[in-house]
């Protein structure tokens, strides 16, 4: 009988155990099928290659040993090196959960894939731009500052990159907020974690990240800016963050817009900026030498461009 | 767009984000938008960015755009939450405005246009350099400036125009005559013209469109007033004499020719010889204006956009013989024989049975009015791969190249006159040859005599049978 009520409560346990993988097991094979088909049948072979893949888990894991060595810094463990594996692994899960972070990370992977083959293609700095040497020389008070340290950001941006890895405070603000949050779920009721989470805010500032720069300085250039409409001028980075706030749209799905199988929303949007046929042909030449732009563009008004990229679905659910 | 010189605006806001204290221009531009100091702030924008920043706890950055009357603001905005989360500090610099795309300033525009569209009594396209291209003027008075148009395609419109206000270097920037008054040879009144640029959009100029509105309407006595008739359409022609005044003329030309006509036969009692024969010409130029009268009626249909023929099941044979009858006696008059297709012959076709015949009577009309005496004009019918022709044949002088490629334009005489034609009957023949899905062509050589092809689509299921 003893052995009985000792054995009952394993019996259960394993079982639990059991379920539960098989419960995890369930949910990989339910995605397996969409995912595999997906794959499959993507257009785009660039958007989802290991190397992305590889990239944009990288990116994660990064982020959150930045969380957890702010945790350590704020007295979770005497030395920061001594931070179990596991904990990193379960918080790159969690911040996996945010799709919105990963979307945006891949965004940012693909962005800086294509600065590294337009300069393998097309020799354009992917650092320093003739519009960034400009304003670096320009006599308006303040300018050649901004342009400097937005010159300084997009270098550590490719150098971040190539390293597989992103500074937390470059993430926009409301992404950086729920990355914290998910270190404060982790840490539990932890002291660390609300010193940790106070310090971070902290030392948060959006105005001084790239994204901030880039922004500030399109600002500055007025909004549409022809000059930052173009990409051999402006760079890969600058013309994307103008064209976003050219045609109101987000950065990340501007560069998703520079993929393999989204031609007709890169002339809708170009044609949206203000572009006319022949910039849209040679913007055409820089992303996609082997394909023909569509014609007759000019017959589309920018304002019916703008129309058109509105009422796709993804602008829909973006809105939302 | 012009840029504010003004340093960084500040600005802080408290636990409810309500504005608490602001520099200028934030300031002002918060009070012309309605709101209060203290109060909630009125920028959806700066609301929601710094709702974010007070509830994160962060340090956000974000450009705003607001609406300031008629000037669009767009502005970087710093801002940094207190510590205790009680508030904001705001930070604005790079103040822009822009002025606004104001779609009332293109809706004026627009509706001046359509304006002007509706109430243009000419009307004219040109190229890019402004150089006349075709114009079409739809009151009496225009038709000078029309012919002046149409000889002078290629050369700068205002060649054709005197221009209010001596303006002498040519060609003048489109704006400088978009709303010149002006005047032209052949109309007593005062002209506006409007000039509205086309492929404006695509920065590349592809052209205008040039619309003269008069300035007072055309006086009663010079024709009838154009606002009496349905709005213009761009294809419409001319002073509308087929349908307007036709009618109107017809019916005294006709007792004209009979009163004539009873003179000339002496019905009404005796009369010198002289008188008669003056009675017989009063009555032949009746006869003429009355086919003039006519053939500007059917000119008017035939240039009517929505004309179209009935098209039924014809032969052309049987519409050249019946041709050939109507005419005969006019034809053994000069001594000229008309050789028609034969009792066996025949050639189905679709059509209209009344404009074939209408085309047919103008082309042997015409040969039998030119060619030379005691000569023959031969009617001949074939079908062939779908199509069936019918030729009218004659032995006159022939037309050259060049005469070839004028004898179809409107009034065109080839330098006769004096022998009552209009100039209308080939290029109404050939409205009506195409209206059929048809062609009307002709081969000649000068001295060779010339070959008239009417040629139509061949009623196949007939010539099956």
């Amino acid at each position: 009988m003893s052995d009985e009520i000792t054995l009952a409560p394993r019996i259960d346990d394993v079982e639990a155990r059991l379920r539960e993988r098989l419960l995890a097991g369930d949910a990989v094979l339910a995605d397996a099928r969409p995912v595999l088909r997906h794959l499959l049948t993507c257009r785009d072979a660039a958007m989802f290659s290991d190397e992305v893949l590889a990239r944009v888990r990288g990116a994660v894991h990064h982020l959150a040993r930045q969380l957890l060595f702010a945790r350590a810094i704020a007295g979770a463990v005497s030395d920061p090196s001594e931070m179990p594996d596991a904990w990193e692994a379960d918080l790159a899960a969690r911040l996996m959960d945010d799709t919105r972070l990963l979307a945006h990370l891949h965004s940012l992977t693909l962005e800086a894939m294509l600065t590294e083959l337009l300069h393998q293609r097309s020799n354009f700095d992917p650092v320093l731009s003739p519009l960034l040497q400009e304003l670096a020389a320009s006599p308006e008070d303040g300018v050649p500052a901004l342009a400097m340290r937005t010159v300084a950001a997009q270098a550590r941006f490719m150098q971040a990159h190539r390293r597989m890895e992103l500074p937390l405070g470059e993430l926009p603000g409301d992404l950086f907020h729920s990355a914290v949050l998910a270190m404060r779920n982790q840490a539990g009721d932890d002291a660390s974690g609300a010193l940790a989470e106070a310090a971070l805010r902290r030392q948060f500032d959006e105005a001084q990240s790239r994204l901030g720069l880039m922004t500030r300085l399109v600002m500055w250039l007025g909004r549409k800016a022809p000059r930052a409409l173009a990409v051999d001028h402006a760079g890969l980075a600058l013309f994307t963050t103008a064209l976003a706030m050219a045609t109101a749209q987000d950065r990340g799905l501007i560069v998703q817009t520079f993929g393999e199988g989204q031609k007709a929303r890169f002339a809708l949007c170009l044609r949206a900026a203000g572009l006319g046929q022949d910039k849209v042909q040679q913007h055409f030449l820089y992303f996609h030498p082997d394909a023909t732009p569509p014609e007759d563009l000019d017959w589309i008004t920018p304002d019916h461009a703008s129309t058109l990229l509105a009422s796709s679905s993804l602008a829909k659910t973006d809105a939302a | 767009m012009s840029q504010n010189a003004l340093p960084k605006a500040e600005a802080r806001t408290d636990a409810q984000d309500y504005l608490t204290a602001a520099d200028e221009p934030l300031a002002s531009l918060h009070r012309r938008s309605g709101g209060t100091i203290p109060g909630p702030i009125v920028t959806p924008a700066l609301l929601e960015l710094v709702r974010k920043a007070r509830g994160y706890g962060l340090r956000l950055a974000r450009p705003i755009t607001a609406r300031d009357g008629d000037e669009q603001i767009s502005v970087w905005a710093e801002v940094e939450p207190d510590t205790q989360g009680q508030g904001c500090r705001i930070a604005l610099s790079g103040w822009q405005a822009h002025p606004v795309d104001s779609p009332e300033l293109h809706t004026d525009r627009a509706q001046h246009l359509a304006v002007a569209r509706q109430s243009a009594e000419f009307s004219a396209r040109l190229g890019p350099r402004q150089e006349v291209l075709a114009g079409q003027g739809t009151a009496p008075d225009t038709a000078e400036l029309e012919q002046a148009f149409s000889a002078g395609v290629g050369r700068a419109w205002t060649d054709f125009v005197e221009l209010e206000g001596a303006i002498h270097h040519q060609p003048v920037h489109w704006r400088l005559l978009d709303g010149a008054r002006l005047r032209f040879a052949g109309s007593q009144r005062d002209w506006r013209a409007t000039l509205a640029p086309l492929g404006e959009a695509s920065g590349e100029l592809g052209g205008f469109d040039l619309l003269l509105c008069p300035e007072q309407p055309l006086a009663e006595s010079a024709g009838p007033a154009p606002h009496d008739r349905p709005a213009p359409t761009p294809r419409s022609r001319g002073p509308g004499i087929g349908r307007d005044i036709a009618p109107v003329l017809r019916q005294p030309v006709s007792r004209i020719i009979a009163n004539a006509e009873t003179i000339r036969t002496r019905m009404a009692g005796p009369l010198a010889d002289e008188y008669a024969s003056y009675a017989a010409d009063i009555a032949n130029a009746g006869e003429h204006l009355l086919a003039l009268i006519d053939d500007l009626t059917t000119l008017d249909m035939v240039e009517d956009e929505d004309f179209s023929p009935a098209p039924d099941h014809i032969d052309l044979a049987d519409v050249a013989r019946r041709a050939a009858g109507i005419l005969g006696v006019r034809a053994r008059d000069r001594g000229i024989n008309v050789d028609a297709p034969k009792k066996d012959e025949s050639a189905p076709a679709i059509g209209e049975f009344r404009r074939v015949l209408q085309i047919l009577l103008n082309l042997l009309g015409n040969a039998i009015r030119y060619a030379p005496e005691g000569s023959c004009v031969w009617l001949r019918v074939e079908s062939e791969g779908g199509r069936a022709r019918v030729i009218v044949a004659d032995q006159g002088e022939g037309l050259d190249a060049d005469q070839q490629e004028r004898v179809f334009r409107k009034f065109e005489r080839l330098g006769r006159s004096g022998d009552g034609g209009s100039g209308l009957g080939l290029y109404i023949s050939r409205r009506l040859a195409h209206a059929m899905q048809g062609s009307l062509t002709v081969e000649s050589a000068p001295g060779q005599g010339a070959r008239f092809i009417l040629d139509l689509p061949a009623d196949t299921k007939a010539s099956a049978d």
